[in-house]
């Protein structure tokens, strides 16, 4: 029997449902998109970070690109904003499918793990809070290592720290760059297209894309059923 | 909080951003030291900072029903060119970019022909100058400045939006990244620059409308000037320098950088 692949969570969006925060967004800002502007700014500034080798927490980036978001429009914010956007962020509930849908790929024998950019204490927040915490064997963030995702030393952390090979891991993840980064490692991955992210059609692709979590979970479980 | 709108000596311009650095993020922006000399060499970046991206807002209009989409398309083209340096799967520019505007094409459920991704691709070549630049970029050579351009975007010389615009001729060299097979902000690009012109980092001013350009100019050790257009303002995190100079337009970045070249 083939060794199943060890399953690694991305947690922001994938896990929760970031359109939760869409009502600070819409309080400070006054309109809703302005929380998918913020969101695909701090993502790019954490890659900017990244590659310039300039290793700034993820949540410091993320209040920073809120403030820099204000300051383009002339709207100000106060230290009670960035403290809601830090509660908010760190009590975002699960997607409905997401708890049954990781007790299912549980039942059918997979091990659990995650792998964020947020701080483990932010995470373990995150995930205490939507009650899937027990969920996962062990939890990593890529301050471990002061690489944020995509970048190789982020899932190369997670291969030595769980001493395996990249080709018995698979990433879970809605972010394109996210499996991008997975596949280029060696990694298997599967997206989930999840509102407002969706397949590029360049670069290493998912070998798995579905819907949400369910769909996901099932495509997985019958890839690897094959194995047996 | 005055100092930080003064570096050294020299007033800096700091327009709307003055404000900016007085926000709650004051005690942990770390100036940077002043630009005492004048810089060797002004490294441009273009998409932007020179040319006005906005006019195409129409073809996004008329693709997705949102002009405003221009900038979410250029916003995610980054990310997945940092992506691609990041991951070390070097994948040319415009390849990006067209992917991009077909993976926003089947997230918003809007069908992308070939036509439109060769319509970007035409209009990207047309970009026009900003109101101040050829005027800034003529008094900036007059003083005697070395000038070059470094894109993510592939080198066109002979052709292109600067030779579109007349300004081609401003520029010594127009640098790619595609060359190092790193995109902006690496450090392999900066240093590029560097080597072809026979300068040291240290001797490289940056000049971009984008903060996350400058962090990386900043960390091989160029000097960086933001042009802090509308919609632009700086990336304050703790422990990072600030650009040495922040102006609203280049036509004030010209006139310091000027008065540098004349002290």
């Amino acid at each position: 029997m083939t060794k199943l692949p060890l399953i690694v969570f991305d947690v922001n969006e994938t896990l929760l449902d970031l359109q939760t925060m869409e009502p600070i967004f819409e309080r400070v800002f006054g309109e809703k998109r302005a929380m998918r502007l913020w969101f695909a700014n701090f993502i790019m500034y954490s890659a900017a970070l990244t590659v310039a080798g300039c290793y700034v927490p993820f949540t410091d980036i993320g209040s920073a690109v809120m403030k820099m978001l204000a300051d383009t429009q002339g709207i100000k914010i106060d230290n009670a904003d960035k403290k809601e956007l830090t509660e908010k962020f760190s009590t975002m509930p699960p997607h409905p499918e997401v708890p049954a849908a990781l007790r299912k790929l549980r039942v059918a024998g997979f091990r659990l793990f995650t792998l964020t950019d947020n701080l483990l204490e932010v995470q373990t927040r995150q995930l205490e809070h939507g009650g899937i915490v027990d969920l996962f064997e062990r939890r990593f963030s890529a301050d471990g290592v002061k690489h944020h995702k995509p970048s190789r030393q982020a899932y190369a952390y997670v291969e030595k720290e769980l001493g395996v090979g990249p080709s018995q891991l698979c990433l879970i993840a809605c972010h394109t760059w996210d499996t991008l980064g997975a596949v280029a490692a060696g990694w298997e991955a599967a997206l989930i297209k999840r509102v407002g992210n969706d397949v590029l059609g360049v670069g290493p692709q998912p070998q798995i894309v579905g819907d949400d979590l369910n769909d996901v979970a099932d495509q997985l479980i019958a890839r690897h059923k094959r194995d047996d | 909080m005055s100092d930080l709108h003064h570096v050294g000596r020299r007033p800096v311009l700091a327009g709307i951003g003055a404000a900016a650095l007085a926000g709650f993020f004051n005690s942990s922006a770390v100036r940077a030291q002043a630009i005492d000399r004048p810089p060797s060499v002004l490294i441009f970046d273009v998409a932007e900072s020179l040319l006005d991206l906005q006019v195409l807002r129409p073809l996004f209009q008329r693709i997705f029903g949102d002009g405003a989409m221009v900038d979410e398309w250029f916003g995610e083209a980054i990310l997945y060119s940092e992506s691609a340096t990041l991951t070390d799967t070097f994948t040319p520019f415009g390849e990006l970019g067209a992917g991009v505007l077909r993976m926003l094409g089947r997230i918003h459920n809007v069908s992308i022909s070939e036509a439109d991704v060769t319509e970007l691709s035409k209009g990207l070549a047309l970009l026009p100058p900003h109101p101040d630049i050829p005027d800034s970029l003529r008094k900036l050579k007059a003083a005697g400045y070395r000038m070059v351009t470094l894109t993510d975007s592939p080198a066109t010389p002979g052709r292109g939006p600067l030779q579109a615009a007349g300004l081609a001729d401003l520029f010594e060299q127009q640098f790619t990244a595609e060359t190092v097979r790193r995109y902006k902000p690496a450090g392999e690009t900066y240093q590029m620059v560097a080597q072809a012109t026979g300068t040291h980092l240290s001797e490289l001013c940056m000049i971009a409308s984008h903060p996350w350009d400058l962090i990386g100019a900043r960390a091989a050790g160029c000097s960086t000037v933001l042009i802090e257009r509308l919609g632009v303002a700086p990336l304050i995190v703790p422990g990072l320098e600030q650009p040495q100079i922040i102006a609203p337009t280049l036509a004030e970045i010209a006139t310091q950088l000027v008065q540098l070249k004349r002290a």
